[in-house]
């Protein structure tokens, strides 16, 4: 096998506790009993976990073959508590950090950075401004240890436990990820982020995130990951889930970058209220079989859901990726938009749902995606389904496949630039639409590493 | 039943379809051309496979689907357009007009394999919901192996323009009129691109029962 993922280094392990691997009822309760949870959430695992073993493997979608659940940690904890300075982390983990420019991202005033490291989020800071709007930006277990009221009503509201057989999974052994909680009216005007990392041979993240914007209020989540490479599988199944009141904004912002042989199935999930717009910037650029489709289910009159959507699938690897929008009240409006390159041998696949209700009169909802096949090897795939049950609407889709223009790239032969760097710079233009929505540090990274990407595709 | 379009002929075949299931398949050889209507106007539900294998260099094929359903009707109908040579192009186009509580389900397939470098490929399918309690699918899918192709498809589902009726309310049309005549029009502008006006009068005869 012939890596040369970037990240590709890792640590030695060194971990307080860790389970054993393989999953039943006793590792569920030994996470519950482990982090002190409330007997409820005990229960939602365990009931989860009966619907994790119940439900099929999907027969759609990506190569689901290579995965063992029994080969698999589901729980890891690196250090027993949080801890809120930098300088305070374990040597190692800082170092891994440094690899991958989190102080940086610190120098550069980011508001908060909640950081994870394999199972439970390690480092975090928040700005006082935040405290003093009244923000919440934890990590999910100490949101549920200081927020339990909350969390109870809204956790596994947008997502059921029983949703799909990932879902299920997460929902029983879930750790870690991060609980937002913004108080009405408030405006958060710097993205809080987070880092994850996966840093063990065979371990699974199963993080849970869970968003709550409260009327008129507005945020932006930046989740970005970046994870060293092994030589056996690994697993990365997590669930988002976000609640978008009255006329509440909110962005969730993703680049995932995971090593070429991780399996990323993931469930992302809002529901939007009256006048609530739903944002989510979702970019796939890593992993061995991408699975995410996030959704907006839009129940309020005049709800907003927009979508933009890359990814970038290279050897051996297939991005089954795309978006979901459900119509469910009036005047809602919903757009994707998709861009994907295969590289290769690479496999892209577009899959998404526009779902008009019955009772969702002049809902709008507009699809574009266009891909890129870049050589003879790769593959690409347009899987879009409309379900319309309600005559007073417009809905549109288009999709386009195809290889870099020869005109466009003659265009630039002829000004003297190599064919690479031609080939690069047109598959920039491509995707700047949407790199152009990103965080400025995130655009520039993904612009280079596709240039990286790009640079390998000669010779 | 599998229709061969021969080397280097050209063929026009208006298939009207009566109901009930069935495979259609035709395989276009090499320079061969193919011109396909299907016209589904009859009160009964129809469950259909359109499948066109362009197996020659430089196979074309043009395959139009106009669909009319009123009652109960649930019409289904699956395209698939596969190109197995190189230079070959298809361009499909599924026109629906949907009354009464009809449930119109359209799912179609580009396939482009491997070898089908050169590959020039469109699909589109139109639906208009005439009635609150109709109900439209639609299910393009491309699957493309080859890198040097060009493939698009297209979806569109809504109701009759309101600026389009309201243009011809102004002229002193009544509305009722003005809906049938841009229903026609929906219609016509795919008719219009067969030739033979013999086929575009029993095309119109079909679908002007049910519109």
């Amino acid at each position: 096998m012939q890596n040369t993922y970037k990240y590709g280094f890792h640590k030695p392990e060194n971990y307080v506790y860790k389970s054993k691997k393989g999953l039943d009822r006793g590792v569920v309760e030994y996470i519950s009993k482990r982090k002190n949870e409330p007997l409820w959430m005990q229960q939602f695992r365990i009931r989860a976990l009966g619907q994790f073993y119940h439900k099929p493997l999907p027969l759609w979608g990506g190569d689901l073959g290579g995965i063992n659940f029994d080969n698999i940690f589901y729980y890891i904890s690196p250090t027993d508590k949080i801890v809120s300075r930098w300088e305070d982390l374990p040597e190692d983990i800082r170092d891994t950090y440094d690899r991958i420019g989190i102080p940086e991202a610190e120098k550069k005033f980011l508001s908060g950075v909640s950081a994870q490291y394999d199972s439970e989020v390690v480092y975090k800071s928040i700005k006082s401004m935040l405290s003093k709007k009244g923000v919440v930006f934890l990590d999910m277990d100490s949101g549920l240890r200081e927020f339990p009221e909350i969390v109870k009503q809204y956790f596994g509201t947008v997502i059921p436990s029983g949703d799909n057989k990932f879902a299920a999974l997460n929902s029983s052994v879930w750790s870690g990820g991060s609980f937002v909680y913004v108080p009405k009216g408030v405006r958060v005007d710097l993205p809080l982020q987070a880092y994850f990392r996966i840093n063990a041979a065979n371990m699974g993240q199963f993080e849970r995130t869970l968003i709550i914007a409260e009327e008129g209020s507005f945020v932006s989540y930046v989740e970005g990951c970046t994870a060293p490479i092994y030589t056996t599988d690994s697993l990365h199944s997590a669930v988002v889930e976000i609640i978008v009141k009255k006329g509440a904004r909110v962005r969730y912002t993703t680049i995932q970058n995971w090593s070429t042989n991780v399996y990323n199935l993931v469930t992302k999930r809002a529901r939007v209220e009256e006048e609530g717009v739903m944002e989510w910037v979702d970019g796939n650029i890593g992993s061995r079989l991408s699975m995410k489709y996030p959704s907006v289910y839009l129940v309020g009159r005049k709800a907003r859901g927009e979508m933009l959507s890359i990814a970038y699938a290279g050897a051996g690897q297939h991005q089954d990726v795309g978006a979901k929008a459900v119509h469910l009240a009036p005047e809602t409006t919903s757009q994707i938009i998709s861009k994907s390159i295969s590289r290769g041998g690479g496999r892209t696949s577009y899959r998404g749902l526009v779902q008009i209700m019955m009772g969702a009169t002049k809902s709008k909802s507009k699809v574009v995606c266009d891909a890129l096949i870049l050589d003879e090897a790769s593959r690409s795939d347009t899987y879009p389904t409309m379900d319309i049950d309600e005559q007073d609407v417009s809905i549109e889709h288009e999709a386009t496949v195809s290889k870099i223009g020869d005109e466009q790239l003659f265009y630039l032969l002829s000004r003297g630039i190599g064919k690479a760097q031609a080939e690069s710079m047109i598959v920039n233009g491509f995707i700047e639409p949407i790199v152009k929505e990103l965080p400025l540090e995130y655009a520039v990274e993904l612009n280079r590493l596709i240039q990286l990407q790009m640079e390998g595709s000669v010779g | 039943m599998n229709i061969q379009i021969l080397q280097n002929t050209t063929k026009t075949i208006i298939q009207e379809i009566h109901g009930g299931k069935a495979v259609y398949e035709y395989t276009v050889t090499e320079r061969a051309q193919l011109a396909l209507l299907f016209v589904v106007a009859q009160k009964v539900d129809v469950e259909i496979v359109v499948r066109v294998c362009l197996t020659g260099r430089g196979a074309r094929a043009r395959i139009i689907g106009l669909v009319a359903g009123r009652g109960s009707q649930i019409i289904r109908i699956h395209t698939e357009q596969i190109h197995e040579a190189p230079d070959t192009t298809s361009n499909l186009l599924v026109k629906a007009a949907l009354y009464d509580q009809v449930q119109f389900s359209y799912d179609g397939v580009i396939r482009v394999e491997p070898l089908a470098q050169k590959t020039d490929a469109y699909q589109k399918n139109e639906n208009l919901l005439l009635s609150p309690h109709a109900h439209a699918r639609s299910d393009p899918v491309l699957e493309i192996l080859a890198n040097d192709v060009r493939c698009t498809h297209g979806s569109t589902t809504g109701k009759p323009s309101e600026d389009q009726l309201w243009y011809l309310m102004s002229r002193g049309i009544t509305r009722s009129t003005a809906t049938q005549l841009l229903i026609e029009g929906f219609f016509e502008r795919a008719i219009m691109t067969i030739s033979d006006t013999i086929h575009q009068e029993q095309i119109r005869k079909s679908l002007w029962q049910i519109i």
